[in-house]
């Protein structure tokens, strides 16, 4: 049953207002005019497809109204665009499916699919595992595998390992019966733990040894310096001694008391230096008798002395003649004078040895005073170890025998050397120092030892412990009740093989469907009528031998050997798509599947220039009645287009009417009134 | 004769289930072949049993009796073709089959005889000709014992031979338990 519209109603709210179309139903091709804007879409909209609102009263062939929205329409063969008309050629194959009542089998063969995709997708009952299950596992493997790869999971392993640890710490263990209970065996896992071990009064002996003042060399020490310098100082006061022509029986001994030696050196200095004086006056007086037989013999030398003789003379009162006075001047003061010489060389060794001797003493008193100050230093590191008062009551034994042993050894050297700084002293500190460091490094290895077995023993605990673990989850995965049944399981199985069988029978349905509808449809595609009309429209476009190729085939233009579709231009391409419109509209007209019997092109001729335009008008305008007995409606702004579409219809004897919507006016009614040439 | 189904512990499935992540069904099947073999030997009965991997014979040969370990994800087993010879050779012949498709593994251990189907039903209450109470109440527990007692130190070898001696090392420590 094909309907043709008789009126369309606007809703209020449309931009048109409830404006108002009828009369339409005598008409065959329906133009309606205006600028852009005017409303021409809207008012065609209703009748390309369903719009809210609007309202389409058709006519059946016998005239009975049918106030109906428009349905079932296909668009392609219904409604078109310049755009759409503008685009490589249109897919009909929908279009064709429905002429062809391909509709329902393909409807149903989407149905059949449906259901089947619908049943693949039902769950069948399972026997799924508690989530417990899957948590207590991952936490077992996490568990297990932290465990050295060699220890066997074993409650007996595990009770092993703790009697030994239980037996190292000393303590009872009785193992948990069950090991899941955590509160409990982490409580008896406790008691065996290791304990930090603990050597009383190691630290606190080693803080008192390790004041003791570093040892010194002895040989280089103040101490072994002071004796021999002690040495050379007696040695030079003996010298002097003997200079003086003293005796050396009075000097202390070379172990005398510091402060006795350096008082009898510098005595025996003194004595010297006041030697020395005594034979330097003498050498003065001698000194002064040469020089006054110098000035004598100068005095005879001169000429005047040569001739006159001095009565006056205090030395001889003028007996000796000046020649004889010279001459015994020149014995006397010629001769060496060997007993200043002799008294020369004697103050020239006391000066010698004075000089020693000082220097000797003063040497002697600063190393006196560096060996006392060193002296000093290792007494005060004995006696702030002897004056240790540490609380060694609660101190290991051993602690205890090396603190007292160094005390014992620090008391005697004390006893031994209170007098003061001696080589003896030097040795024997190194001696206490020597057993300190013995005693430290002792110690250093007493508790790397311990340590080291703290650490094993703390690592045997944390494996031991660590099993604990494995087992404790072992156990609590075990317990679970769940148990996956057979029989469930069986009968999950046989519903998945029905559920695929159905999966597949309805597979087989809908590809049967499937192959009625591909065939109606190819039936319909192949239509000799449709392919005869779009051949004889086809005809009838101008520039046909470009297109002559074109063939409608399979519901889609093909083209024959020569491939040209590329080469047709804008206005050839909406020529073909309109005549394939055509055709298979035709080929629909009355068809159930398809109610509408008109077509609906809004602004066809956009974009072309005016001989595609006016190959358009022609070309629609001249479509009879035989070629599409459907109602054909036409929107264009193209004042020309529209009157050459108009007249081209005149002689096609397709009853034409016009809509010229002059202005944008809201609730209007339009009668549509014939067109006149 | 009707004989029960066993099942593995759930922490021994998880191990086995360990080795199938990580390397494969056909790994697991071959590992669990020497779990079994390690735990009969933990019996008296079976103590010198060993595993043959020779084609045409049984997986396990123990004196007179062989046995044909098989793993299955699937409610039957089928036994190869010649396996009729094989059984001819000896006096007893027994499948042990486990399924694992369910969980916690299921455990059979089926003496079979000459008429005995090549396929071979795993019900919960599957046919046996003979009892075999003399390891088969224990066996599941046993073998379940041995697996957890190796746990991811066995699962997670390198290679077949090493997961073997891991195997033997712990059913040692097993036997040497007080029971």
């Amino acid at each position: 049953m094909s309907l043709r519209v008789d009126a369309v109603q606007l809703p209020q709210d449309c931009p048109l207002g409830a404006s108002r179309m009828h009369g339409l139903h005598d008409f065959d091709l329906i133009v309606v005019e205006g600028p852009n804007g005017s409303g021409k879409s809207t008012l065609l909209a209703p009748i390309g497809g369903p719009a809210r609102g609007a309202t389409v009263i058709c006519r059946a062939a016998d005239g009975e109204a049918v106030d109906a929205p428009v349905q079932r329409v296909r668009r392609e063969i219904t409604r078109r665009n310049s755009i759409e008309l503008m685009e490589r050629f249109t897919d009909l194959r929908e279009a064709l499916a429905m002429a062809a009542d391909a509709t329902r089998p393909q409807h149903e063969a989407k149905l059949l699919q449906r259901i089947s995709r619908d049943i693949a997708e039902v769950e069948i009952e399972s026997d799924d595992a508690p989530p417990e299950l899957a948590t207590a596992r991952t936490n077992y493997l996490q568990l297990d595998s932290r465990l050295d790869p060699t220890m066997p999971r074993t409650p007996a392993e595990y009770r092993s390992r703790g009697a030994a640890l239980a037996a190292r710490a000393g303590d009872a263990w009785e193992c948990p019966v069950d090991l899941t209970d955590l509160e409990g065996r982490v409580a008896a896992e406790v008691r065996l733990s290791p304990r930090p071990f603990t050597i009383a009064g190691w630290d606190a002996c080693r803080r008192i040894l390790a004041r003791l003042p570093p040892a010194t060399d002895a040989r280089g020490s103040a101490a072994a310096l002071l004796c021999t310098k002690r040495a050379e100082l007696l040695a030079l006061a003996a010298a002097a001694c003997d200079a003086i022509h003293q005796p050396t029986s009075h000097l202390p001994a070379a172990d005398s008391p510091l402060g006795a030696l350096l008082e009898a050196a510098q005595k025996t200095g003194a004595e010297l230096t006041a030697a020395r004086n005594a034979i330097g006056d003498q050498l003065a007086a001698l000194d002064v008798l040469r020089e006054c037989r110098d000035r004598a013999r100068k005095y005879l030398g001169t000429p005047q002395a040569r001739q006159h003789a001095t009565l006056d003379c205090p030395v001889c009162g003028g007996e000796c003649h000046h020649d004889t006075l010279s001459s015994r001047l020149d014995q006397l003061v010629g001769a060496p004078d060997e007993e200043a010489a002799a008294l020369q060389a004697q103050r020239g060794k006391c000066g010698d040895l004075i000089q020693k001797l000082e220097r000797s003493l003063r040497e002697t008193r600063d190393l006196g005073a560096r060996a006392d100050h060193e002296h000093a230093s290792l007494r005060h590191g004995v006696d702030a170890l002897l004056q240790q008062h540490a609380a060694t009551a609660s101190w290991d034994a051993e602690v205890r025998r090396r603190l007292d042993d160094a005390r014992g050894r620090c008391t005697a050297w004390t006893n031994a050397h209170a007098g003061g700084p001696s080589v003896a002293a030097i040795e024997s500190y190194a001696d206490i120092r020597a057993f300190v460091d013995e005693a430290l490094s002792g110690f250093d290895g007493i508790i790397e030892r311990e340590g080291a077995r703290l650490a094993e023993h703390r690592g045997d605990f944390e494996r031991f412990r660590q099993l604990g673990e494995v087992l404790a989850a072992q156990q609590a995965l075990d317990r679970i009740p769940w148990r996956a049944s057979l029989e469930r399981r069986e009968a999950s199985v046989r519903k998945a093989r029905q559920r695929a069988l159905w999966i597949e029978v309805l597979g087989e349905l809908a590809a049967e469907r499937e192959t009625v509808a591909f065939g109606a449809i190819e039936a319909v595609h192949q239509d000799e009528k449709v392919q005869a009309l779009f051949a004889a429209l086809l005809d009838r476009l101008p520039g046909h031998s470009e297109i002559r190729n074109l063939r409608f085939a399979g519901a889609r233009l093909e083209a024959g050997a020569n491939e040209r579709q590329g080469k047709l231009s804008e206005g050839q391409t909406v020529l073909v798509n309109i005549a394939a419109m055509v055709a298979v509209a035709s080929k629909l007209h009355g068809h159930a599947s398809h109610a509408p019997g008109f077509i609906v092109l809004d602004e066809p001729t956009n974009g072309l220039d005016a001989e595609s335009r006016d190959a358009v008008a022609a070309f629609l305008g001249g479509l009879s009645r035989e070629d599409y007995p459907g109602q054909i409606f036409v929107a264009t702004f193209d004042g020309e287009f529209g009157s050459r579409l108009v007249a081209a219809a005149a002689t096609s004897q397709r009853r034409t009417g016009v809509i010229r919507l002059k202005e944008f006016v809201r609730g209007v009614t339009m009668n549509l009134t014939p067109a006149t040439d | 004769m009707k004989t029960h189904m066993q099942r593995l512990t759930h922490s021994a499935t998880t191990l086995l289930l360990d080795i199938q992540a990580r390397k494969g069904a056909a790994v697991m099947g071959s590992w669990f072949q020497d779990a079994v073999a390690a735990a009969l030997r933990t019996f008296p009965e079976h103590a010198n049993c060993y595993a043959n991997p020779g084609a045409g014979q049984p997986d396990i040969i123990s004196g007179e009796t062989g046995f044909e370990v098989k793993s299955v994800a699937a409610d039957d087993i089928a036994l190869e073709g010649n396996y009729r010879q094989i059984q001819n050779q000896f006096t007893h012949f027994r499948l042990v089959a486990m399924r694992t498709d369910i969980q916690p593994f299921p455990l059979w251990l089926l003496e079979l005889h000459a008429d005995a189907p090549t396929k071979v039903p795993l019900r919960d209450r599957a046919d046996r000709r003979f009892p075999n109470a003399d390891i088969e109440d224990k066996f599941a527990d046993r073998l379940s014992e041995l697996i957890v007692a190796a746990g991811t130190g066995w699962t997670r070898e390198q290679t077949r031979d090493s997961a073997r001696r891991r195997l033997a090392i712990c059913a040692a420590a097993l036997d040497a338990q007080p029971r």
